[in-house]
């Protein structure tokens, strides 16, 4: 398994087109990716789908966990990383 | 007798109207028996179906420039989830008709979202409520659009955002029982410039079809039989805002120019083709900017030579026999693109971005140059290079032209092989060469954001230097001196296409600087205009000789 905690920093957090290319990223690997939003501690951990984003409402500032498993999971934490430290290219 | 009734959130604007009801039109009938393959078919051909319309209203609203489409592709992303899809398919296999199956999970997906301590997220949850319509409109299949008078004020329980885009152009405005300031029917209806008002409660369900209201979407009201006395300050209020813009408008179709004739061209930037059309409705006499990199964002590979000839292309059809300024992609390491990696850098601003990416890249800049020759067999299009620092980098992308124009011809294809070639003037490099810079460039454009950032070296966006980042700093305004000194002395034009020649006060000093083109959002132009036809050369002079900070009444 690999784990990776982030900041998200973008203006409007997990919502709209960063959710749109989340879950696109997730997709486009095999490895099964679960996300926590440490900054709602009532939140559970959950598979990514644009639904549970949506559920567990990751605003800017919050922090993340991101858990993948599978063949490429180092790879998925690598994009997944990227996409979060980036902005989402905005 | 007239009630007042409030919302908590509005879009902008006054509209006085018949109230006309608006109701959703979704009449599900389950078939009676239905076998569980075949509700499980229906629900899946609902999804593709709604995930559609949703993609397509999505592109529409990306071709009219607006950024909420991504609103829509995030909706089709939920209609197609798979919490939605799982409650379903579980619901329906339990035996549970499909319309009440997907009513049900909707509404668990809703209740999980309300119950969050967050305003912002429990109005996400009307976001599920919005998809949850969508699938039952897609159940029910193709519906004829219902009619809406014109000037009607629409009163709805609620609209989900692709009904608000599908409300005719002619409605006047509209009022919601539900939605909050942050919904996005207000964003949508902000951007199509509609006046509206939301979350008044169920109060305005009740009131009589047919009834006058006045709509305050700034003051977040609705004035139901608005007295006599309302009626007059509303519509005085209505006259001033239309006597600006008449006022304004009514010099859409002069050329820009100063009380006492002067000429000064006011020109329009724009990030999409499909702003044009816009920029022209504003008077817009040409195009000083156009960003290409709409082309290149969002997506996997970059695109090919056709897809970018048919964008600038579309611009000429607005723009006919004007001037139409496009500038070659200009990104940096600060958003690279998936096919453009650039490796981490200490400092994007200083680093790879505008020309040199391109000459990194010069495959690419060939693509795009092709593209913009082949535009210009059909029209004025210039070509403007950004970020360029010295003269060995202009020579190179003349080179890569002329290139460019040799393969087309001898393919036999349909070109302009010397299309004026220009460069921006944001770096102080170039001001401080802008005399041999203007011996080989066909016309300057100052982009003022980063010509203050690299001038007076603040970052633009850093948090605690806003007060040392001014674009009316004295140094920045003798750059642009400079720099227009040189065009003058090499008779080439000299242009802005920064933010700041869409400032009034800073347009008549830059008027006054002797720059021949100011370039701004569409928007701008008739307020800049207005105040250029009221300002005398000697005034506007003086103006730009304050900015240079050559007499005792600075800018400060």
């Amino acid at each position: 398994m690999t784990e990776v905690i982030l900041t998200v920093t973008n203006p409007v957090g997990l919502h709209a087109r960063p959710a749109k290319l989340f879950v696109e990223t997730v997709r486009a690997y095999k490895s099964t990716v679960t996300i926590q939003n440490l900054s709602r501690p009532q939140t559970k951990e959950l598979p990514v789908t644009a639904f549970n984003l949506l559920q567990i409402g990751v605003r800017q500032g919050h922090q993340i966990r991101l858990r993948a498993s599978g063949e490429d999971e180092a790879e998925v934490i690598a994009a997944l990383t990227k996409l979060v430290e980036e902005n989402f290219g905005e | 007798m007239s009630m007042v009734l409030r919302g908590t959130g509005g879009a902008s604007g006054l509209a006085l109207g018949p109230a006309h009801h608006w109701k959703r039109a979704v009449t599900v009938a389950d078939p009676p028996d239905e076998s569980v393959e075949a509700a499980l078919a229906r629900f899946h051909a609902a999804q593709h179906a709604a995930a559609h319309r949703l993609r397509s209203l999505a592109e529409r609203q990306r071709a009219a420039g607006l950024r909420e489409a991504d609103l829509f592709d995030a909706q089709a992303m939920l209609v197609e989830d798979e919490t939605l899809t799982e409650g379903v398919t579980t619901l329906v296999l339990e035996g549970q008709p499909l319309t009440s199956a997907i009513q049900a999970v909707v509404a668990q997906m809703q209740a999980a979202i309300a119950n969050l301590d967050d305003d912002y997220l429990r109005e996400r949850a009307a976001d599920i409520a919005a998809v949850g319509v969508e699938l039952l409109r897609a159940l029910t299949g193709e519906q004829t659009p219902l009619f809406i008078p014109p000037g009607a004020i629409v009163i709805a329980d609620d609209l989900t955002p692709a009904e608000t885009v599908d409300l005719p152009l002619h409605v006047a405005g509209f009022a919601t029982a539900g939605g909050g300031p942050t919904s996005h029917t207000v964003i949508l209806a902000r951007s199509r410039g509609v006046p509206a008002v939301v979350g008044i409660g169920d109060a305005i369900l009740r009131i009589p079809a047919g009834v006058n209201v006045l709509l305050d979407g700034d003051a977040a009201t609705v004035m139901i039989d608005p007295d006599e006395d309302a009626l007059q300050a509303a519509q005085d209020r209505m006259a001033a805002l239309q006597a600006i813009r008449r006022r304004q408008m009514a010099l859409r179709d002069q050329p820009g120019r100063l009380r006492d004739g002067r000429h000064i061209a006011l020109w329009a930037n724009i990030g999409r083709p499909a702003e044009a059309r816009l920029a022209r409705e504003y008077g817009a006499e040409g195009i000083g900017l156009f960003r290409t990199e709409f082309l290149f964002l969002d997506r996997e590979t970059p695109p090919d030579e056709e897809e970018q000839y048919v964008a600038y292309r579309a611009v000429i059809t607005e723009f006919p026999d004007r001037p139409i300024v496009i500038r070659t992609l200009d990104v940096g390491g600060d958003k690279p693109l998936p096919y453009l990696p650039i490796a981490a850098e200490a400092n994007p601003f200083l680093g790879i971005r505008g020309i040199r990416l391109s000459m990194q890249r010069p495959d690419l800049f060939q693509v795009q140059v092709r593209a913009l020759l082949r535009a210009a067999f059909h029209g004025d299009i210039w070509i403007m290079l950004p970020m360029i620092a010295t003269p060995s980098e202009l020579a190179w992308a003349r080179a890569q032209m002329l290139d460019a124009a040799a393969a087309l011809a001898a393919a036999g294809i349909d070109h302009r092989p010397d299309p004026p070639l220009g460069i921006m003037i944001e770096t102080p490099a170039a001001v401080v060469m802008a005399d041999q810079l203007a011996r080989e460039a066909a016309f300057f454009s100052i982009g003022s954001n980063d010509l203050a950032q690299y001038t007076l070296a603040v970052d633009r966006g850093h948090p605690t230097l806003t007060t040392h980042y001014r674009t009316d700093d004295p140094a920045v305004w003798r750059m642009i001196d400079l720099a227009a000194r040189a065009a003058r002395q090499a008779s080439i034009p000299i242009g802005i296409c920064g933010e700041l020649g869409g400032e009034p006060e800073a347009a008549v000093a830059l008027a006054g600087l002797g720059l021949d083109e100011l370039s701004m959002a569409p928007a701008r132009i008739p307020v800049v205009k207005e105040h250029l036809a009221q300002t005398s050369w000697a005034e506007a002079q003086a103006a730009a000789a304050r900015m240079l900070g050559e007499s005792q009444r600075s800018s400060q």
